[in-house]
């Protein structure tokens, strides 16, 4: 199946791209204004080191867009390999971190392998299933291929991102046209094994923000106090916020305010319009990226998109639900918006593979900017 | 199109995308609840600023090994005045300043000031200190009459208080505010600038158990730092309580009878000699150690100080006078010092000679009241080793219970007449091998800070450090505890309690261990060295101990308490500048373990000035009368198997 485009549009997809290009500054203003209690004056390492990650990302999602994506489905077999790789390296020689084994240490930079995979078992996964037709039998070799790649990642432990990979499995599934029946049989199977799953392969400091997150009274460590200046920070947010001027906020102490709670973050800074307009943008994402899989040329890019849309808003979501005390505490940033290299560069990346997905679509019957095809 | 719209595919990325927006929606939705119509804040407080509040926990208590509480936390009561609550209109200012001077006694003016500080100006809402040190009825009255005064009121905060007997304050050590070259890193490790941080002893060897974790406070303060509501506490863990193993009433019945020892050894001091010396110092350290343990059960060294003085509540003139007093009382002698033993280190050159096979029980030597030795370079210079007195014809134990010399400076040296070697002696190497191995020359691992090594000198070292070769003389002196070598009163109780148990040089400790509230279970022994010693020679020297004590003419007999038999041994040390007659000052030293047949405890006596036999021995006896006039049972020497 070879298509041509009809024209390679500079921006294939302006909305997707508007809404990254908005939500990242976001990061950058919410990483300043935590330096700015510290350092009064300036622009401090944090933020400087956060706006090159972002000047590299968005360098990644340009170069990305402009190349092929069906190259990503020849490579396929490598890309997951070199995932699977660095996440056995990242179990053995990885290092510790509030609790997990989750970074290595590469030159002078901190990577974490976690990311990455998201990423290759996304390809993998849409690459494998583009060349089979939907059935008992491949799509529980599909599973396998997820499966491997989530107890890699929950032993870390990476409880969240093995949840997001999860779902990016079930959402590459239902689009490749496994049966509802296979799909809800194992979605059953999967929320009756999470209580198994929480009580033999999560540590027990998960175990612990679990039941703090059932009863924040309880917290010996500290985490209950957290959860805590979580609902401060919201509400001290209220409708407009407190601005990023460097005022003290409800969650000093808190070392993964930037990132596992950057939401939080915002909402005190931002307010609810800042939260909501995040959530929009994110909702934006998902409307077109889903959008650019209806109108993919080949199965390849429509899987392809649907694991990347999935995986960018949903891990989105679960973030969220986490700082608004709806799930329980795991360590899991916000797709362009919380500090950390690896987390924004995957991201920008998958937004430049739906971009070059988005570049060779169908052509609709009318050439409007709606997302889905008719 | 309807076709294509609607094929299974599409249908299901429709599906999908419309699921993943209604999902993006509730959480929308939980947004907003949190943020606008049902936040934890309520909307009267909405403008304050959220702020963590650090909570100190309890400090944990300082007992010693009965129980006695020897350190203890105490109300602090201060004035406080809050310049964001005072009126704003002067009049009304200076007319309540008037009314508080009358009951707090401190000047308007001063209260005036104190309102308009630097820090006022930044943060209205800080509490500044106007009065401190407020006794406990001083701060009841003036509760009273300070109630309903805007902006002046009595706080309490927490002080440390310590026993004052027993000359504690080395162990104990203090706590103070938090020293400003080290601030910085201790905010980054939760303290906060108010909070307080052992600095000495025990309070800053524990600190991390004693301190306990702090809690935290989540508050909403207004703008200007105002407290509004209090909406989150995580409470502190208090510090455990830390065991001693000092016994209090043996420490001061020690501390007594050195306070005695010091005034009479000062008597060695000549004074009209018409040199210009350094005026004598009154100091001394005393140590008793539990033989099987390593327990400390009394450490003791004076002159001492107040450890109460350091809280931050006495004058600068009364810290000024300790930093500046000449006897420099913050020193503990008892391990922070070092200095030349003397005789009391002649066990030890006993008990090499005995294993190198340089001399036996049988070993006889003639003193004559001193040695010649002949320059190594230049043949018709002599050098005369002085004995403290003529013993004549000596054999090992003898020369022990006489503490000869001449007797030791052979063991350790040699003689030879003529180029004919007539004794084969140690040599310096093997004597400083078997220092070493009796744990001199490095720290003990005492669980206080600032542990002195001391030194046991070799000839590369001597060639390193002076550039001069070492010579025979080096060596005489070394085997008789002076010269270069120096040990510190603990390490010399260490070897004296070394040779009471069998040749275990056991690791000191002051503290017994933790109490978090389930009792103290006292750590195992622990052996920093076992010196390669036979049961057999290790007698010979337990029975020239024996024999100093208990003889008639045995130099320690004047150490041994009423009742009891001992191994002891004296130690006269000279130091510092020469009289005009060659003669010098000394240190007076006395090591013993008791009782001599089962021993419990070992002992080192240290006088800065004094003669070991006439003064440090008696300081001894008393020490063994005190423990052994303690109450059976109550102390409780800790017979772990070894």
């Amino acid at each position: 199946m070879n298509v041509t485009p009809a024209r390679v549009a500079l921006v294939p997809d302006r909305w997707l791209l508007l809404a990254a290009c908005l939500l990242a500054p976001a990061g950058l203003l919410i990483t300043r204004a935590v330096s700015l209690e510290d350092t009064p004056r300036g622009l401090d390492g944090d933020v400087l080191r956060q706006a090159a990650y972002l000047a590299a990302s968005l360098a990644a999602m340009t170069a990305v867009s402009r190349l092929d994506y069906r190259l990503l489905r020849t490579l396929a077999p490598q890309i997951f390999a070199l995932a699977l790789l660095a996440l056995l390296v990242v179990l053995v020689l990885g290092s510790h971190q509030y609790g997990a084994r989750r970074w290595i240490g590469v030159g002078g930079f901190t990577v974490q392998p976690s990311e990455f995979a998201k990423l290759a078992v996304v390809i993998a996964g849409a690459a494998f299933a583009a060349d089979r037709e939907p059935g008992g039998r491949t799509a529980f070799a599909s599973l396998a291929l997820f499966g491997a790649t989530i107890a890699l990642v929950v032993v870390e432990p990476d409880l969240g991102t093995g949840i997001v990979l999860g779902l990016a499995w079930v959402a590459i599934a239902t689009t490749w046209g496994v049966s509802w029946r296979f799909v809800g049989t194992l979605a059953v199977l999967g929320l009756s094994l999470f209580p198994l799953t929480l009580a033999v392969a999560v540590p027990d400091y998960q175990r612990e923000r679990l039941a703090v997150f059932l009863d924040p009274g309880r917290d010996p460590l500290g985490s209950g106090f957290t959860l805590r200046q979580v609902e401060v920070a919201f509400g001290t947010g209220g409708l407009t916020g407190r601005g990023f001027g460097g005022a003290s906020s409800a969650l000093e102490g808190v070392a993964t305010r930037t990132s596992d709670f950057a939401f939080a973050q915002l909402g005190e800074f931002a307010g609810a319009a800042g939260t909501i307009a995040v959530i929009a943008l994110f909702a934006v994402i998902a409307w077109r990226g889903y959008g650019v899989a209806a109108r993919a040329p080949d199965r390849f890019g429509r899987l392809l998109a649907t694991g990347l849309t999935t995986v960018i808003v949903l891990q989105a979501a679960m973030h969220i639900a986490v700082n608004l005390r709806l799930f329980p505490a795991t360590g899991i940033p916000l797709p362009f918006i919380s500090a950390g290299g690896s987390a924004l560069l995957v991201t920008f990346v998958a937004v430049g593979v739906l971009e070059s997905i988005a570049a060779h679509r169908l052509p609709g019957p009318r050439e409007s900017g709606r997302a889905f095809p008719g | 199109m309807t076709g294509a719209r609607w094929s299974p595919p599409l249908l299901r990325l429709r599906l999908l995308a419309a699921t993943t927006v209604l999902l993006l929606a509730l959480l929308a939705l939980q947004a907003l609840r949190l943020q606008v119509f049902d936040p934890l804040v309520p909307p009267t407080v909405r403008n304050g600023v959220a702020r963590v509040i650090p909570i100190e926990a309890p400090r944990g208590l300082i007992t010693d090994r009965n129980g006695t509480v020897l350190a203890r936390n105490v109300p602090r009561y201060s004035v406080l005045l809050v310049p964001g609550y005072l009126p704003a209109d002067p009049i009304a200012r200076q007319e309540l300043f008037m009314r508080v001077e009358q009951v707090i006694h401190v000047a308007s003016a001063d209260l005036q000031r104190a309102a308009t500080t630097g820090l006022a100006l930044i943060d209205a809402y800080a509490p500044v200190t106007v009065r401190d040190g407020i006794s406990n009825d001083d701060a009841i009255t003036m509760r009273a009459a300070l109630a309903g005064v805007p902006g002046v009121s009595v706080g309490t905060s927490a002080a440390r208080a310590y026993e004052r007997t027993g000359a504690l304050a080395h162990i104990l050590g203090y706590v103070a505010s938090l020293p400003a070259e080290r601030a910085e890193a201790l905010l980054t490790q939760g303290y906060s600038l108010d909070s307080r941080i052992g600095l000495a002893g025990v309070e800053t060897q524990y600190e991390q158990a004693l301190r306990g974790t702090p809690g935290r406070r989540l508050v909403l303060a207004d703008p200007g730092g105002r407290v509004l509501r209090d909406v989150g506490e995580e409470p502190p863990t208090p510090g455990a309580n830390i065991v001693l193993s000092i016994d209090l009433r043996l420490q001061r019945a020690v501390e007594a009878a050195l306070q005695r020892g010091i005034a009479n050894g000062l008597a060695v001091v000549r004074r009209n000699t018409g040199q210009q010396r350094p005026a004598p110092t009154p100091a001394g350290a005393a140590v008793v150690v539990d033989v099987h343990s390593g327990e400390l059960l009394a450490l003791v060294s004076l002159p001492s100080y107040d450890p109460n003085l350091f809280d931050g509540s006495a004058s600068g003139d009364a810290i000024g006078q300790i930093l500046s007093d000449p006897a420099r009382p913050l020193v503990d002698r008892t391990y922070m010092e070092t200095h030349a033993p003397g005789s009391i280190f002649k066990p030890l050159v006993a008990v090499a000679a005995l294993e190198e096979g340089v001399a036996t029980p049988n070993t006889h030597i003639f003193s004559n009241g001193a040695l010649t030795v002949r320059d190594e370079y230049r043949p018709d210079v002599f050098y005369t080793f002085r004995d403290w007195t003529v013993h004549g014809d000596l054999d090992l134990n003898r020369a022990i219970a006489r503490s000869s010399d001449v007797y030791f400076y052979q063991l350790a040296g040699g003689y030879s007449e003529n180029g004919r070697e007539l004794f084969h002696g140690l040599g310096p190497e093997r004597l400083a091998r078997w220092a070493r191995a009796a744990g001199f020359g490095k720290a003990t691992g005492l669980d206080l800070p600032g542990e002195a090594a001391g030194l046991v000198p070799d000839p590369a070292w001597k060639l390193r450090t002076t550039g001069d070769p070492w010579v025979l003389g080096d060596t005489y002196t070394f085997g008789i505890g002076q010269g270069y070598f120096t040990a510190s009163p603990l390490q010399m109780a260490l070897l004296a309690a070394a040779i009471a148990n069998g040749g275990d040089v056991l690791v000191p400790r002051v503290v017994r261990g933790l109490d978090a509230g389930g009792g103290v279970a006292p750590a195992p022994a622990r052996v920093a060295e076992q010196l390669p010693v036979s049961a057999a020679n290790l007698a010979v020297v337990q029975r020239g101990m024996a024999s100093a004590a208990a003889m008639a003419d045995g130099t320690a007999a004047t150490g041994v308490p009423n009742g009891v038999a001992i191994a002891g041994k004296t130690g006269t040390a000279e130091f510092g500048q020469a009289y005009p007659d060659g003669q010098y000052d000394t240190h007076g030293w006395y090591i013993a373990y008791a009782p001599l047949d089962h021993p419990q405890i070992a002992i080192a006596v240290y006088l800065e000035y004094g003669v070991g036999q006439t003064h440090a021995g008696p300081v001894a006896k008393e020490i063994l009368q005190g423990y052994f006039a303690l109450p059976n049972g109550t102390t409780t020497p800790n017979r772990a198997a070894r």
